[in-house]
Parts: C-alpha cells; sequence; structure tokens
C-alpha cells in the first residue's frame, strides 16, 4: 500500500509542474549550487560540467566529483554522479559525467561529454548529453540533448553566465510531442569581498513559467562555507555548509519544500594536485 | 610600362587604405540602435515597419561629414544634445575644420559614451571642393555605387500557395519568392542616382503594361543633384520630402517615443530626399526643387502617382458617382482583390516651402503648403470613428513652423490647417540644462477632424488626429558609467479611434537605467509602462465596453565584447498586459553571439518565448543583412533560432546569408489565413549580394 501511495506520487511529481523540475532537465548539481538556490550559471568550479560547462574552463588541476541527491527523503527521487574534469592546454577543459536518477519504475541515466575553452575573459563551454528514460514496462527511449554555456567577467568582481541546455530540442517519443526540456539561464554573480559571493539567476524552461533564483555564499574561514539560497521555481529554501581539507571539498546542503518537506545534497569534490618532480 | 601602371595603382590603392584606416568606422548595430531609438511598435495602425526602419537605415548608411554639416543636420542624427551641437559648431568656426574623428575627444560636452555612439554615422573629410572636379571624375569617383540583390522565401509551404479548395479559393497569384533589387549611385552633397525594383513573396512577375505591370510589381528611381548653382537641391522621379515638424509632411523618418527620450522627440527639416526604399507608399513621384538665396529656402515639388486604393461600397441611388474606400499602404498585390485594388486612384500633389534661417542658424520660420487631389473621391468605411476622415477629392493644408534657439533651450513646433477647417499643432522645448541633464517637453493638439495626408508628426497615434498629448522627457548622466532616461507622457483621444468606441485617454511612462562600465561593455534595464483604453466585448451584453488595458514590459540587456572579434548579447524581455479579467504574461529571452574574422562574419541568435497572446506579444530585433531589417512579434511558446553569415568574396563584392527558424511548441499551424502553415515551424531563409562598382 505504501509502495503504492509513493509510485503514485511519484507520478504526481513527474507530471506535475513544479516539483517535476527535478528530471532529465538539468537540475542543479553538487551541493554548492544547491545551497545557493540553484544559482550556479556563473560558477566557475567542478560542478559546471553540468550546470554551465563554460565554467570549468576555470579550473586548473583536474578534479573528480561525487553526489547524491535526495529529494524529499523518498528513495526513488534519488539521483546520483560521478564527474570528472581534466584540464588539457590543447583540447581545452574536458570534462566527462554520468548520472543516474529514479528506482526500479522510473529512471534516467545520462553519459555526458563536455569542452569548455577559456578565451581571454570569456569562458565558452559546449556539452552533449546522451539521456535515456526507463519505466518499467513501457520499455526506455534515448535522446541526444546538446547545450552550451558562456561566462564572463564584466567588470573584476562581476560575472554573467548563460547556458542553454538542450538546444536542439531532443524528442522523447511522439506521443504529445515529448520533448527533453529546453531550458535557458542567465544570471550575474557578485563578489562582493574576498568572503561574501551574490548569486542571482533566471531560468525558463520553454515549457514553465520562469523561476528566479538567488544566494549568498560566506566564507567564514578559509576552510568553512556556508551558503543560503531559494528558487521561486520550486518554491524552496535552501541552506548549506561546505568544508574543504587537503584536496577534499566535502558540501551538504538542505533544501526546505513547504508542501513536500526536506531535501538533502550530498558532494565530494576531489582536486588531484600535480606532482613536485624531484 | 603596363607594369609601372599597375604599381601607381598599387600605390594609390594603398593609399587610399591608409587613409581609411584613420578611425575604424564601426558598423552599424542596427538591434542596439532600434533598441535605442524606437519605442514598441504598435500595429494598431498596419504600417510596414520593416519599410519604415529600412528607410531610416538609408538614411543612416551615407555618413554625415561633420565639418559641412549644418546644424539642422547634426540634430538628424538624434544622436548629439544641442548643447553638443552647438559646441561643435563653435570649435570648428574657432579651430577651422576637424582633421580628425579623434578630434572629437578635445570638444567639450563629448564623452567617450557619446562620441562612440557618434562613430558609425559621422565621417570627416579635409579635402577641399568637389565642385573643383569634372562631373566625369566625380561620377567615377562616387562615394556609394553599388547594385544590391536580394531573395527571401519561407520554406514551408503557406496556404496561399496551394491548390484552391474548401470555403476560400483565394490563392496568390504569383511565387513565394521575394525579390529586391537597388542600384544607386551616389555622392553626399553631389548627386544621387538610383533604381530600386522589388516583388514581393505571392505576387507575380508579368508584363502587362495595360495594367502598369512591368515584371517587378513595384519600381521606383530617383536623380537628384544637390548645390548647383543656386540650388540647394533638384529631384526627378521618386522623392521624400520633410519639413517643420512633419506635421503635413513627414518622409518616413516619424521615430517616436524610446528609450532615447530627448533627441528623437524633434524632427528635423530634411527637405528633399531621395526613395529608396521598397516603401511602397508615403512618397511622391515627380519633381521637387529647393533654391537658396541668402538665408531664404525655397521648395516647390510637384507629384503625380497613381495610388492603391479599395473599392468603396455601393452609393445607395446615385449610381454614376465612383467611390473610393479607403488608400492602402500595405504595397502587397498578390490575391486577385489586391491586384485590382493596385493603382486604381490618381493622386496629385502641388505644394511648397519657405524657410527663412539666419545665418547663425540659431533660428528659422517657414511656411508649407499642400495641396492634393485624387481623381477619383475617396470615401471612408462608413464607421463612427471614421466620421472625420478625409473623404472627398481635394485636401488643402497650409502649415507654419519654427525652430528657435536661445541658450541652451531650442524651442520649436508647427501648426496647421487641414482644408475642411481642422486644426493641428506640436510645440515643444529642449532644454540642456547642464552637461549632465537634458529635458524635454512636447505639446500637441491636432483636432478630431484635422486631416494630414502625409504627416507624422510626434504623437501616439500614426494619423495626428483627434490626439492631444503632453510628454517630459529627460536624461540624467549619472556620472561616466550611468545614464538614467524617462519619459512621461499623457494622451486623450476626443473621439473614436478604431477598436475604442468612446472618447478615450491614456498614459505611458518608461525607465532605462543604462550602465557602461568598460569601453566595451553595456549593461541597461528598461521598465515601460502604458495605459489605454480599448474596447471589451462581455458576453450576453450586445454592446462593447471600453475598458482601460494596463500593459507592462521589461527589458534586460547586457552587451559586452570580451575579444575584439567576439561580440556576446544577452537579453530578457517579460511583458504583461491585462484588461478585466486576468493578466496575460509574456517572457523571452535570448543569447546571441558574433564573430568577426578578416572578411567573414557570423552572428547567431538562440532564443526561447513563452508568450499567453497576442496582447502580451515581444517585439525583439535582431541582426540582418544591411539595408534589411526584423523585428518580429512573438506569441506563443516555442524556441526561434538564427544564424547569419557574411562574406566578403572579392574587394567588390559581399554576401550574406541568413537563416531563421522558429519552432512552436503546442500549436499545429502557425499563422492564419493565407499566411498559414500546416506544422509547427517556419524557417526563413534570406540571401543578398552587393556588388561595389
Amino acid at each position: 500500500m505504501q509502495h503504492l501511495l509513493r509510485v503514485s506520487l511519484l507520478l504526481i511529481l513527474l507530471f506535475c509542474s513544479f516539483p517535476g523540475k527535478g528530471q532529465i532537465n538539468n537540475a542543479a548539481v553538487g551541493s554548492r549550487a544547491i545551497g545557493l538556490g540553484g544559482a550556479a550559471v556563473t560558477l566557475p568550479d567542478l560542478w559546471a560540467l553540468s550546470n554551465n560547462p563554460a565554467g570549468m574552463a576555470a579550473l586548473k588541476e583536474p578534479a573528480l566529483g561525487a553526489y547524491a541527491h535526495n529529494r524529499f527523503s523518498l528513495k526513488e527521487l534519488t539521483t546520483v554522479g560521478l564527474l570528472a574534469v581534466l584540464p588539457s592546454s590543447r583540447w581545452g577543459t574536458v570534462g566527462l559525467d554520468v548520472q543516474r536518477f529514479g528506482g526500479e519504475y522510473y529512471n534516467e541515466q545520462r553519459l555526458g561529454i563536455g569542452l569548455a575553452h577559456q578565451l581571454g575573459v570569456v569562458r565558452l563551454g559546449l556539452k552533449a548529453d546522451l539521456l535515456q528514460v526507463r519505466v518499467k514496462e513501457w520499455g526506455s527511449r534515448k535522446a541526444v540533448a546538446l547545450s552550451l554555456g558562456g561566462q564572463s567577467e564584466l567588470v573584476p568582481g562581476l560575472t554573467f553566465g548563460a547556458h542553454i541546455y538542450n538546444l536542439n530540442q531532443a524528442k522523447l517519443a511522439e506521443f504529445q510531442d515529448e520533448r527533453v526540456p529546453t531550458v535557458m539561464k542567465m544570471g550575474l554573480s557578485y563578489q562582493a569581498s574576498t568572503k561574501v559571493l551574490l548569486v542571482a539567476e533566471a531560468e525558463k524552461e520553454l515549457e514553465h513559467p520562469v523561476a528566479m533564483k538567488g544566494g549568498i555564499e560566506y566564507q567564514v574561514l578559509p576552510a568553512l562555507t556556508l551558503r543560503t539560497g531559494f528558487n521561486s521555481g520550486t518554491r524552496a529554501g535552501t541552506a548549506g555548509v561546505e568544508v574543504s581539507f587537503k584536496q577534499f571539498q566535502v558540501a551538504y546542503a538542505v533544501g526546505a519544500q513547504h508542501q513536500l518537506g526536506l531535501s538533502n545534497y550530498l558532494s565530494v569534490g576531489y582536486v588531484l594536485q600535480k606532482r613536485e618532480q624531484p | 610600362m603596363r607594369s609601372r601602371f599597375w604599381l601607381v595603382f598599387l600605390i594609390l590603392g594603398l593609399k587610399q587604405f591608409v587613409a581609411a584606416q584613420e578611425v575604424a568606422r564601426p558598423p552599424i548595430d542596427v538591434e542596439l540602435m532600434v533598441q535605442e531609438l524606437f519605442a514598441q511598435q504598435d500595429d494598431e495602425n498596419a504600417i510596414a515597419y520593416e519599410d519604415l526602419y529600412e528607410n531610416l537605415l538609408q538614411y543612416y548608411r551615407q555618413p554625415l561629414d561633420l565639418n559641412r554639416a549644418s546644424r539642422e543636420e547634426l540634430r538628424s542624427l538624434w544622436l548629439l544634445s544641442e548643447g553638443q551641437i552647438s559646441a561643435l559648431l563653435q570649435h570648428i568656426q574657432d579651430n577651422g575644420r576637424l582633421i580628425s574623428l579623434y578630434e572629437l575627444q578635445t570638444i567639450p560636452g563629448f564623452d567617450l559614451l557619446s562620441i562612440r555612439r557618434l562613430l558609425p554615422f559621422v565621417t570627416v573629410q579635409t579635402l577641399g571642393q568637389i565642385g573643383q572636379r569634372t562631373w566625369q571624375e566625380r561620377l567615377k569617383n562616387a562615394d556609394t555605387h553599388t547594385l544590391l540583390l536580394r531573395y527571401d522565401r519561407t520554406l514551408q509551404q503557406r496556404r496561399g500557395y496551394t491548390p484552391p479548395e474548401g470555403r476560400s479559393m483565394t490563392r496568390y497569384l504569383g511565387s513565394p519568392d521575394k525579390y529586391l533589387l537597388r542600384y544607386r549611385l551616389s555622392q553626399p552633397k553631389d548627386f544621387s542616382f538610383g533604381v530600386t525594383a522589388e516583388k514581393d513573396a505571392g505576387e507575380a512577375f508579368t508584363w502587362n503594361p495595360g495594367q502598369r505591370q512591368y515584371g517587378f510589381d513595384f519600381l521606383s528611381a530617383h536623380a537628384q543633384l544637390y548645390d548647383r548653382g543656386a540650388f540647394k537641391t533638384i529631384a526627378l522621379g521618386d522623392y521624400q520630402l520633410q519639413f517643420g515638424q512633419g506635421l503635413l509632411l513627414s518622409s518616413g523618418l516619424g521615430v517616436g517615443k524610446g528609450s532615447e527620450t530627448i533627441t528623437t522627440i524633434r524632427r528635423s527639416q530634411l527637405g528633399i530626399r531621395p526613395h529608396t526604399s521598397s516603401l511602397e507608399s508615403n512618397f511622391f513621384r515627380g519633381g521637387a526643387a529647393t533654391h537658396r538665396w541668402r538665408g531664404l529656402e525655397s521648395t516647390l515639388f510637384l507629384s503625380s502617382r497613381r495610388v492603391d486604393a479599395s473599392l468603396g461600397e455601393d452609393l445607395a441611388e446615385d449610381t454614376t458617382l465612383f467611390t473610393l474606400g479607403g488608400l492602402q499602404t500595405s504595397g502587397l498585390h498578390r490575391t486577385p482583390t489586391e491586384l485590382a485594388n493596385r493603382q486604381r486612384a490618381r493622386e496629385q500633389v502641388l505644394g511648397g516651402n519657405i524657410t527663412y534661417r539666419n545665418p547663425s542658424q540659431t533660428y528659422s520660420i517657414g511656411l508649407t503648403a499642400v495641396h492634393t487631389a485624387f481623381n477619383l473621391t475617396l470615401q471612408q468605411r462608413t464607421e463612427p470613428y471614421n466620421l472625420f476622415a478625409f473623404s472627398g477629392t481635394r485636401n488643402t493644408a497650409v502649415g507654419l513652423h519654427y525652430s528657435y534657439l536661445w541658450q541652451n533651450l531650442n524651442f520649436f513646433g508647427e501648426s496647421a490647417r487641414s482644408g475642411n477647417g481642422g486644426l493641428g499643432t506640436v510645440n515643444g522645448v529642449l532644454v540642456s540644462l547642464s552637461e549632465k541633464v537634458e529635458v524635454a517637453l512636447v505639446y500637441r493638439y491636432y483636432a478630431r477632424n484635422f486631416q494630414t495626408l502625409y504627416g507624422a508628426a510626434f504623437g501616439e497615434g500614426s494619423p495626428n488626429q483627434n490626439e492631444s498629448g503632453l510628454y517630459t522627457g529627460v536624461k540624467l548622466k549619472l556620472g561616466n558609467r550611468w545614464q538614467l532616461t524617462g519619459y512621461y507622457d499623457r494622451f486623450s483621444f476626443p473621439w473614436l479611434r478604431y477598436r475604442i468606441d468612446a472618447p478615450s485617454s491614456g498614459e505611458e511612462y518608461l525607465l532605462r537605467l543604462q550602465f557602461m562600465p568598460s569601453k566595451t561593455t553595456l549593461l541597461y534595464g528598461q521598465y515601460q509602462y502604458e495605459r489605454k483604453a480599448r474596447n471589451e466585448s462581455i458576453a450576453g451584453e450586445p454592446l462593447s465596453q471600453v475598458t482601460e488595458t494596463n500593459a507592462h514590459r521589461f527589458l534586460l540587456l547586457l552587451d559586452v565584447s570580451p575579444l575584439p572579434s567576439l561580440r556576446l548579447r544577452s537579453r530578457v524581455q517579460a511583458s504583461q498586459f491585462q484588461q478585466s479579467g486576468p493578466a496575460r504574461t509574456g517572457y523571452f529571452t535570448a543569447q546571441d553571439a558574433s564573430w568577426e574574422y578578416n572578411y567573414t562574419r557570423l552572428s547567431a541568435r538562440y532564443a526561447l518565448f513563452d508568450i499567453d497572446d497576442y496582447d502580451t506579444r515581444i517585439y525583439a530585433p535582431e541582426q540582418d543583412v544591411p539595408y534589411a531589417f526584423s523585428i518580429p512579434a512573438f506569441s506563443g511558446r516555442g524556441t526561434h533560432v538564427y544564424l547569419l553569415a557574411q562574406q566578403r568574396l572579392t574587394r567588390s563584392l559581399d554576401f550574406w546569408v541568413k537563416l531563421s527558424h522558429t519552432h512552436y511548441r503546442g500549436q499545429s499551424t502557425v499563422s492564419t489565413g493565407l499566411e498559414q502553415i500546416n506544422g509547427p515551424r517556419r524557417t526563413d531563409v534570406r540571401v543578398q549580394a552587393r556588388y561595389r562598382f
């Protein structure tokens, strides 16, 4: 009985507009982004591979990341993923990620490859995602979604970012012209001081109303960062904490949605440092 | 011998190249220009905006020589404040001609921002009199000697091109291709010759002299000479006229309310100008000349051309009288009905203008008279809102205009009386309070029976009729990087209007905050509000009510050029419209990129839009091939992409291709009527080639 309830709730979530924003859509990845309300289009970090591929061009060293996101404490609404980003002088920065969302009855897989370049003060990124949707007893579908992103520092401290996800409007099914959502994000971030970062973003998914997102990041200590944010699309408030030690960054974020409860996000980043030549 | 000739040629060529290198004239950014100068379009009066803007572009394409420009011409650029114009003229008077555009930086009042805005539209020529050269030489070295060919087509089949079936059997007579051919040979302030030929989509290529069809559906030619002895301008063929504030004669350069809140509200007296665009209405065909004697300029013009008009309703008893419906300005002749209306009436116009300017050009006063005669009686549709519209065969209008500059105050205005006794007046003042504060005020009153056939003076409605209003604009330069502009306009319409069955009033305001953090970055946000009345039919009620509509429009634009070869532009536009009932909204977001390398230029846009209905439609200007223009209006939900490529093939041949594609979601057809496309997509192709002789 409980299982049936869960599955019907899941279906409601998937077909109902705002919480459905979760998947196939490029939901924000990494606890940093989540902690900032999902406003990640301007951020230059490892997680940018998924949030705005342009951002990974800022990385100097190879990095690895893993994350687990759970929504509303429902096992079926869990996303797990792995990322790897490799800066190279010849090809620009190359990134690879895999992601899985869902449970036994409905799940989505993603395999993405991204490429980013730094051109002066501009970072440009390109990504192709191979998406697969599986619904038990209905079979599975595959589609390729192409994404483009850009970040640019307008004046020192003020960064603009834009990202278009699925610009080719990949089709999942003929039925009701079912397509992978096309999403366009634009945002600004402002490094108010070395410790304080403000971010704001507007996200438009073609078939849904525009969502406004914003967040504040405060670096309490060099190793400890606190965050908070909001997202008008999911109508959620978020908060997060990040601890860095050695080459690791462990971040945790929590999202609170009035009707559906809490969501938990955990991510771990690892930066490979070049070995000093003896 | 031969090689020596080539060497000389090479050196001359190089020299020219070096001279041209002085300050590279940046290409005109049409999209930004439109965003700056124009307000939101309004297709309440179906004017072909594309043609109108094309006209304006033509005007902008010929750079103005700052050394020889008059105050009037400088004003007509709409880019300089009165204070800057005075400073520039003073500078030239004190120090002689400008040697280079770099010299502008030394003139008080010229900040970097306004110089950068000005650059695409001006040049500095230090050469002496061109009159000293022979005709042959001047023709050979004309500034512009080009042939332009353009082709347009919508790839999807529209209903008008399918075999007739169903209820409406009407179909277009011609092919869906659009062709434009334009030849021009001109030298600023010396001469201009040109030919334009156009066939719109759906029109047929036919040779039928009986129906006055000669291949292309629209043909136009002009020949103009400037500064011939006592004559300032002599024009033959197709031309346009603009005098005073454009109340009686205004030629397609009517820039109205926009985010440029000061300079665009004053019209400048451009006099006779060639008609070079493919706009098929609002021009004159015949001859015109401006004679100059001391400070007195007198213009006389005569025009006779056939105009499109629909057939009016039959008169009850008197069947001998033939009446026309209304004049038609679309210039489209695709269906048998449109073709039957083609050139149905003959319009003859005779008029003149006398303007006196004092030597320092600080004041001017002038008189305009226009007499129009139609060979058939014009009769508007018998609707109450048309009660005061022009009908009959002739109209004589007389107007007086003035402009007076006192310190930093420029007063200007025009008052006119139309043949039926209707009065119209528009008066205003532009004030440069300081280098940082500029203010504009305009009051207009156009009586409900004031009839102007070629006028387009400042106003809310596009015929200057049945309107009164007061406009206030300000521009504040808040430091080097910030600029705030805004206007407030209140208007009322004492009589009914189209879709407004009662006298009504309204207001409109706009605010724009602009931030230019560096030379290559521009960021601005704009808010516009409009309140107007409109009919609303309520279920169960036989009569529609007139209720108020409220429209809000937002715009955020970021333009950044991180590398000299790369330009990125992001925009977010939103709109909200409410009559009674729930508000409807629209959202449009676009990312543009353009990249330039040697002789190649690529521009692209990706846009998403989600717009509830036609009332919340959003206009988003986009890049296009030169001399063309597009501001598509979006409604519905979908994506829009375009790609524009320019390639210089040889020194004299340029080539452009534009592909634009709109994909709608959740709809199975695009557009309506004969323009309907089955399927959710629309793709347009535009190809243009320009040959410079």
